[in-house]
């Protein structure tokens, strides 16, 4: 009998080994079809090959991060298969096609640092699209080392990330403080006597290097801050939002936005707070659209601000393209943002030297992307680098008595 | 005022969960002689086939309700004849085999449902308003249908014959056996009674709260701390400690902030643990 397990065990673990191999995140996107076309563009143009660019996309395919970025790995995939179609990009007068190699965060520091070192010493990537947010402080080590040009998705703000001492560290977006700067932005178009506001989010361990920068800007904003000028957090493991709904109830806020928590706790925090009877506008950096909180809480969805993209209404026609490659996905699209990004860099850079393309992000002030003008600043909050990190504008939509509307797009401006 | 109100309903409900989840746990634990490390993705799945089968397939929710209890304590079933029984005494291919189911289920629900957060559709809408202060009437739905299942599991343990065979096992499995009690039988109603309380608590959180795939491995460090604070074979004892874990995860993070909440509670636990490592109630192993 023992025989026969270890027999069906070996089975299990050959089997295993050799899907693995196969499968993953490793294949291409370059396709025999847009080689063939843009091949023959080539030849009419020039007489220089072209020739494969690899360009890493990091992401958390596995793990509690999954559920934001598992969608994005196809979008990100047909973007570039996209401009393979449209005949590559062209640096320094040298025609590349895109591949795009793959590898797992894990949602974890352990899975950023191994997926680091396999980018970088296995598969040789000099530019990379990722990781997300506390994933870079382990990942970004590693890449500045060997002067990999890495673009983080969505930064924390955490020690390590993105700092004087990461210069060839770049960020897609501003991450919670670009997406709060949008959601108060929001707050003051659609709900202008909103004044005493509450900070709602999980505690990642970015609050105290977080909060004087939110002050300041809500200063600026003529907010209040509540709860003495600190934000409301709670533990990234609880169940049970009612607590903190009470906590909050008892604040007496004119609105109150959250950020940087997962859909779950956003929505079991909402039905709470209306549960107790407030319906003070509730603003939220969703993701999942307003179809989802619509779904979730049904007839107590309302004075609800959320971002999340819609296919009715593409912010450009590379956009609307993307969409109808990849329906359903229903992302935010950051991760693929961020790879156009880095791109119309590449295309303006005379060459792939790490130093010349940080060179040319750096004196680059705003490139197109996917929703439409990317600004790239970030010189206060990264404590000294110029043009590390890209802000654009984000569609906002209102629920209102269960009805989704759309706001409009709405960006933080340049990120200071 | 209302803060102490809504606070008290929060351990109620909060307690609930965790005296269910964990009942379970400890029947499987005490009774089997097995450590389930996957009672937590038990618990998980028991929600999303909640979501499915109401939200999705628009079954009665009650109806729903009851197929889902009923699918996961034939699970039960399943697990007890196929993954507990051939590692009985055997604690590290438990754990081993706990680890494989837990990992099993809850990637197949990220992959396949975990791309969005989810929730049951309430089984009841609307607020009761105690004098000033408003309590949804699926909290109060939550509470009776946790209080109602826990009482029946106490009559059932203590007072019918299943029920005493069971703790004479907890007490002494080879002198049961030697009474002629049928160990295998009761080791299979016990594996479904475990699971069905599980998704007792699975279905009602999805309605409650928010369904996550993650939900699981969150609540299995609570149900541990519960199941070894409570102490062997007490049902008492994963009341009380049930009620003091409720206490600890509702009241906290009200005066608490972020993380500090979560740590505080820990460190009492640890405290406690240090202070009767062999838990409060219960009898010695």
């Amino acid at each position: 009998m023992k025989k026969y397990l270890f027999i069906i065990l070996a089975v299990v673990v050959v089997t295993g080994m050799l899907l693995g191999s196969c499968s993953g995140t490793s294949t291409t996107s370059v396709t025999a079809t847009s080689t063939k076309t843009s091949t023959a563009t080539v030849t009419a143009t020039t007489t220089v090959e072209p020739k494969i660019l690899k360009i890493g996309y990091f992401m958390s395919l596995s793990g509690f991060l999954s559920v934001y970025y598992v969608s994005q790995e196809a979008e990100v995939r047909a973007m570039a298969d996209i401009y393979n179609e449209n005949g590559g990009i062209t640096v320094g007068g040298q025609k590349y096609f895109i591949e795009m190699v793959g590898e797992d965060t894990k949602s974890s520091a352990d899975g950023a640092a191994a997926g680091a070192t396999r980018l970088v010493y296995d598969k040789g990537v000099k530019f990379v699209v990722g990781p997300f947010g506390f994933e870079a402080a382990a990942s970004t080590p590693i890449f500045e080392e060997n002067k990999v040009i890495n673009v983080n998705t969505f930064p924390l703000w955490s020690p390590g990330e993105l700092s004087k001492d990461t210069p060839y560290s770049f960020a897609g977006n501003a991450g919670a403080m670009g997406e709060t700067l949008v959601l108060l932005k929001a707050l003051m178009m659609e709900y202008p006597n909103a004044k005493k506001v509450v900070l709602l989010a999980g505690d990642d361990g970015t609050a105290p290097f977080m909060e004087p920068k939110y002050q300041a800007f809500m200063d600026e904003m003529g907010l209040t801050l509540l709860n003495d000028e600190h934000m409301v957090l709670f533990p990234q493991t609880i169940e049970d939002m009612s607590p903190i709904a009470a906590k909050v109830d008892l604040m007496k806020p004119d609105a109150v936005v959250e950020f940087g928590s997962q859909p779950a706790q956003a929505s079991s925090f909402i039905k709470a707070f209306r549960a107790l009877g407030n319906n003070v506008p509730f603003v939220f950096a969703g993701g999942q659209g307003p179809q989802y909180m619509i779904d979730a809480l049904g007839p107590t969805a309302n004075d609800i601000l959320t971002t999340a993209v819609d296919p009715k209404y593409p912010g450009s026609a590379l956009h609307e393209e993307l969409m109808a490659r990849t329906p359903d996905t229903g992302s935010s699209a950051s991760v693929t943002n961020t790879l156009i990004m880095l791109l119309e860099v590449l295309k303006k850079s005379p060459s792939l030297d790490p130093d010349a393309v940080k060179a040319t992000w750096e004196a680059t002030d705003s490139v197109e992307g996917l929703f439409g003008p990317v600004t790239f600043g970030g010189d206060l909050i990264t404590g000294g680098l110029h043009n590390h990190v890209a802000s654009y504008s984000v569609l906002v939509h209102r629920v209102k008595n269960g009805q989704a509307s759309v706001v409009g797009w709405v960006s933080s401006g340049r990120i200071p | 005022m209302q803060l102490f109100i809504q606070t008290l309903f929060n351990v109620l409900i909060v307690a609930s969960i965790y005296i269910l989840v964990g009942l379970g746990f400890a029947f499987i634990f005490h009774m089997l002689g097995t450590f389930n490390v996957a009672h937590g993705a038990i618990y998980m799945v028991a929600g999303y086939l909640g979501y499915i089968a109401i939200g999705l397939w628009g079954i009665n929710p009650w109806i729903g309700f009851a197929l889902v209890i009923i699918v996961i304590g034939a699970f039960g079933l399943f697990l007890e004849r196929f993954c507990f029984r051939p590692f009985l005494a055997d604690f590290n291919n438990q754990i081993m085999i706990g680890v494989a189911i837990t990992a099993i289920l809850t990637t197949t629900v990220n992959i396949w449902l975990g791309s969005r957060a989810l929730i049951i559709p309430s089984f009841v809408s609307g607020v009761l308003h105690v004098g000033p202060y408003p309590i949804a009437w699926e909290k109060i739905l939550v509470f009776g249908i946790g209080f109602t299942i826990l009482g029946s599991m106490v009559w059932f343990a203590k007072f019918t014959r299943w029920g005493k065979q069971m703790q004479a096992i907890t007490q002494n499995r080879e002198a049961a056996a030697l009474q002629g009690i049928n160990i295998y039988h009761i080791a299979a109603i016990v594996s479904a009674l475990g699971c069905a309380l599980a998704a007792v608590a699975g279905v009602m959180v999805g309605a409650l709260y928010v369904l996550d795939p993650f939900m699981g491995q969150n609540i299995l460090t609570k149900i541990l701390i519960l199941v070894i604070l409570a102490g062997v074979g007490s049902i008492a004892g994963i009341f009380v400690i049930g009620l003091m874990l409720g206490v600890l995860y509702s009241v906290l993070p009200v005066f608490l902030p972020g993380n500090i909440a979560d740590v505080a509670a820990f460190s009492i636990v640890c405290i406690l643990i240090l202070l009767r490592p062999q838990g409060f109630f219960g009898h010695e192993a």
